[in-house]
């Protein structure tokens, strides 16, 4: 049976490296496309990704498995130092978000990807993760309110949500497309 | 929300969201990145260590402090001329009929004997023999004769003993 990344969390901080390559190789892909989807820079998802493991290998670590799963930390950490950098943007007078810098948007091609794209970085946060994790990354329900830490009744509701309102922005976009083709 | 609704929201988001999932699926941090946070990880354990270097601390800690107490147990008498601390209790006692103890120092009549342990210190100075006489010592010389001196002070900040500097016997 494999560790959970609790026990791995555990071991690390006894400066097992083993339990620490493990870790990341298990949360930081997905940890990545989160912070991807979600900043829609690859910049600055290398940069808050590596923050955020950065702050649970440090002495002074705040991570208590007694209060959520490790995911729920690292996932919580990447959306509070993306939230930061977009405050210090605006701070700089930077345009936020920055839709010509958006590369993820540039990679879209298509435009119905596009717009599930737009539409999903303005979902609300509780939402955008739901799909986030159900869809884009496949996970069941209870692995995703595992990483989230909430009910999984609670998942189902936030997704069946977000749903609604991502289909509401594709609609007309579907319909507009179907015109044209006849 | 009817089925057909719910049905209809299904047919618009999956070809979208499939890919959209086809193209993140390959995005990941670069390698490097991975090699740099491993590099800290090492570097922050090493200098902490883990509980073996604090348990290897700890215990050449202890044995510094036994190292220094063996020591300065050993040599009491040094101790003394360096003035951190009186070693032996009552060394003062046996010279209060006005003798002078090994060290050279005699004692100030009336002046309270060092209790054991007690800090003293030592300071040297010039005094007159006129001082000296204030203090209550007997002078085979002249009062007006400067004398180099070491005045050994108590924990209280009051003298306790002189010893003449060039001749040890006042």
């Amino acid at each position: 049976m494999e560790p959970s990344n609790e026990q791995l969390y555990c071991r690390t901080r006894k400066g097992d490296q083993g339990a620490m390559e493990t870790l990341y190789e298990r949360c930081e892909p997905p940890l990545y496309r989160y912070a991807f989807q979600l900043s829609g820079s690859r910049a600055v998802a290398e940069e808050v990704t590596h923050e955020a493991f950065l702050q649970i290998i440090r002495p002074e670590s705040r991570f208590n498995p007694d209060r959520g799963s490790l995911e729920a930390y690292l996932y919580g950490t990447v959306r509070n130092l993306i939230r930061a950098a977009r405050r210090s943007q605006a701070v700089e007078g930077i345009e936020e978000p920055a839709a010509e810098d958006d590369i993820l948007r540039a990679l879209i091609d298509e435009e119905m990807s596009l717009a599930l794209h737009s539409a999903l970085q303005e979902l609300p946060s509780p939402f955008r993760d739901a799909v986030f994790l159900c869809d884009l990354e496949e996970r069941s329900y209870e692995e995703a309110a595992t990483t989230l830490g909430c009910p999984v009744g609670t998942i189902r509701s936030r997704l069946h949500r977000a749903r609604q309102l991502l289909a509401a922005r594709l609609k007309p976009l579907r319909l507009s497309a179907v015109s044209i083709a006849r | 929300m009817d089925r057909k609704d719910w049905l209809e929201d299904e047919e618009v988001l999956q070809e979208p969201i499939r890919r959209l999932r086809a193209m993140l699926a390959e995005e990941r941090s670069p390698e490097w990145r991975r090699q740099r946070l491993m590099a800290e990880f090492v570097r922050l354990h090493r200098r902490s260590g883990g509980w073996l270097a604090w348990a290897t601390r700890a215990a050449a800690a202890a044995l510094l402090a036994l190292a220094v107490t063996l020591v300065w147990r050993g040599a009491p008498e040094s101790a003394q001329r360096t003035g951190i601390e009186v070693a032996q209790p009552g060394i003062w006692n046996h010279v209060l009929d006005g003798s002078m103890d090994e060290n050279g120092f005699a004692p100030i009549p009336y002046a309270m004997p060092l209790a054991a342990g007690e800090c003293i210190r030592v300071m040297r100075t010039e005094v007159t023999g006129a001082a000296l006489a204030q203090m209550g010592m007997s002078l085979p010389w002249g009062y007006e004769d400067d004398f180099d001196v070491d005045i050994l002070f108590g924990d209280d900040g009051f003298p306790r003993a002189v010893r003449m500097v060039s001749n040890t016997e006042i």
